[in-house]
Formats: structure tokens, sequence, C-alpha cells
């Protein structure tokens, strides 16, 4: 009879035990899971492609430079430069705040007879994070992220040009959780 | 006498079952912490963009080289041959440096096509 008794009290001890377990595998699992999806997807060098490819396509839409951006009598226009963003449906301000903008946008053009020599230069947006882009550190979770691409188009004629386009977005903050 | 040896062998074994019982668990407590952060750093490997190559049909691949047509364009429309040259060189410079995520010579040879067929 205490021999029963006694190993009901194991059973029971037992049987609490494995409830334990069963928890601490369940917290497991879940902290498991939360730690794998709940870590944030860094687009930042996507949504760089994404702003440059948008340049490129305004500058350059099908085959021949944006009539707005250049014209054979003047060459570049100066008030296309001003007005970039407006006309390449471009908005860098974040909406009800007065932050200064996460993107940085620069675009050269460089003359075929000497590509070294920029020969005209538009550029938006905040200029601070172009700091970032030179910065060799192996980490670059806390820097702003740089795409750089260059194309050839065709001016008027039969000149061309090299056109170098320099694409920034910061969101450093959003990144580094 | 016999008894209380009886008695004295039963506690040693629920002592090392209990002992067992505490191992196990600990070793299990270990086994969670190890996992947790390996999802941690899985987690931080995460991209997006990166697809199997037998999912993308050519034309994804074509149009994730938009920097790439637009130079192409400039090249087939350009009437100097001289001009041409230093474009095509220059082109497969970046090429070689690994600018384009496609193929250079295969995605100039279908612009060329395209561009001859008009």
């Amino acid at each position: 009879m205490i021999r029963k008794l006694e190993n009901k009290k194991g059973d029971k001890l037992l049987s609490v035990y494995w409830f334990a377990i069963l928890v601490i595998v369940a917290v497991g699992i879940v902290l498991m899971v939360n730690t794998f999806y709940g870590k944030d997807y860094d687009v930042r060098k996507d949504e760089a492609t994404i702003l440059a490819q948008k340049a490129a396509d305004c500058i350059y839409p099908s085959g021949k430079l944006n009539p707005e951006a250049f014209s054979s009598q003047s060459g570049f226009r100066e008030d296309f430069r001003d007005k970039f963003l407006d006309k390449c449906s471009m908005n860098f301000s974040i909406k009800d705040t007065l932050q200064r903008p996460p993107y940085y946008i620069e675009v050269g053009f460089f003359s075929e007879g000497n590509l070294d020599k920029q020969e005209f230069l538009i550029s938006h947006g905040n200029k601070n994070w172009k700091g970032d882009c030179e910065n060799s550190a192996s980490d670059r979770t806390k820097l702003a992220t740089c795409v750089s691409k260059e194309f050839y188009a065709k001016g008027d004629s039969d000149t061309y040009y090299l056109v170098k386009i320099l694409s920034i977005v910061g969101k450093v903050e959003e990144n580094t959780n | 006498m016999k008894l209380f040896l009886q008695k004295k062998l039963k506690n040693k074994g629920q002592v090392g079952e209990t002992l067992t019982w505490i191992v196990a668990t600990i070793l299990i407590i270990i086994m969670m912490v190890f996992f947790i952060f390996g999802a941690s750093l899985l987690g931080g490997t995460k991209k997006i963009g990166s697809y199997r190559p037998d999912l993308l049909s050519g034309s994804v691949s074509e149009a994730s080289a938009p920097f790439l047509q637009k130079s192409l364009f400039t090249y087939v429309s350009i009437g100097s041959s001289t001009k041409k040259i230093m474009i095509d060189k220059a082109l497969l410079k970046m090429a070689n440096a690994g600018s384009f995520e496609v193929d250079y010579n295969k995605t100039k040879k279908e612009t060329l096509l395209r561009y001859n067929n008009r």
C-alpha cells in the first residue's frame, strides 16, 4: 500500500517534469521562429537600384536624351537640373516631417572627348550620406547604401555621353535592429 | 538490517535518476540556446533579390540589366565605327569587372539582332 502511494507520487513528479520540458521546448521553438522571421529585410540596395533606374529612364527614355534635359542648341539645361525631382516624378520628402530626406541622387555627364571631365552635374537629396560611400568598413549595417551605375547615352548627331548615376539610401535607423 | 540496506539502495537509485534528468534538462536548454543563436545568425543572412536561376525567364534577366540595354542601344545607334569600338571596349571592361548581372555577349547579340530586324 505504501509502495503504491510512493509510486503515484513519483509519477506525478515525472509528469510535472515532462510538462516543464514541453514548455521549455515550445518556448525555444517560438523564440527560434521569432528571431529568424523577426529580422528585417534590408532592401536598401534594391531601393537604390530602383532610384538609379528611374533617374536613367527619365534622362534617357527611349534611345534619346530627354529633350527637357538636353537640347542640341543650348546643351544641358539648367532648369532641368533645378526641377529634376519634379520632372522625373520623384519625391524625397517624408510626409508630415521636416526631417532630411534619406535619399541622395547624383547624375554626372561626361562627354566622349574627355571621359574624366564632368560636363554637367545634377544632384538632389541629403548630401550628408555621400561620406558613407567612401567608408571602407566591413560592417555596413550602420552606413548608408550606395549604388553607382553608368551607361552610354547618345547625344545629338553622332556624339555620346557617359552618364554616371550615384544613388544613396540612408534609412540607417530602420535597418540597425 | 535487510530493510535498512534496501532503503539505502533505493535512495541511491533515486539520486542517480534525478541526476540523469537534471543533466538531460541542462542539455536540452543548451541545445535550445544553440538553435536560437543559429536562427538569429541565419535570420541576418536573409536577402531579397537572389532567386534561383531556373526560376528566372530570359525576359526577366534582360529586364534586370536596363543600364546595359541603354548602353547597347547607344552602341547600335551610333554611326561612327571608331566610337562603336570605343563603347564596345568600355562595356567589355565593365562586363569583365562584373558590373552586369547578365551575359554581356549574349545580350549584345540579341540587341544587334533586334536592331537589324527593324
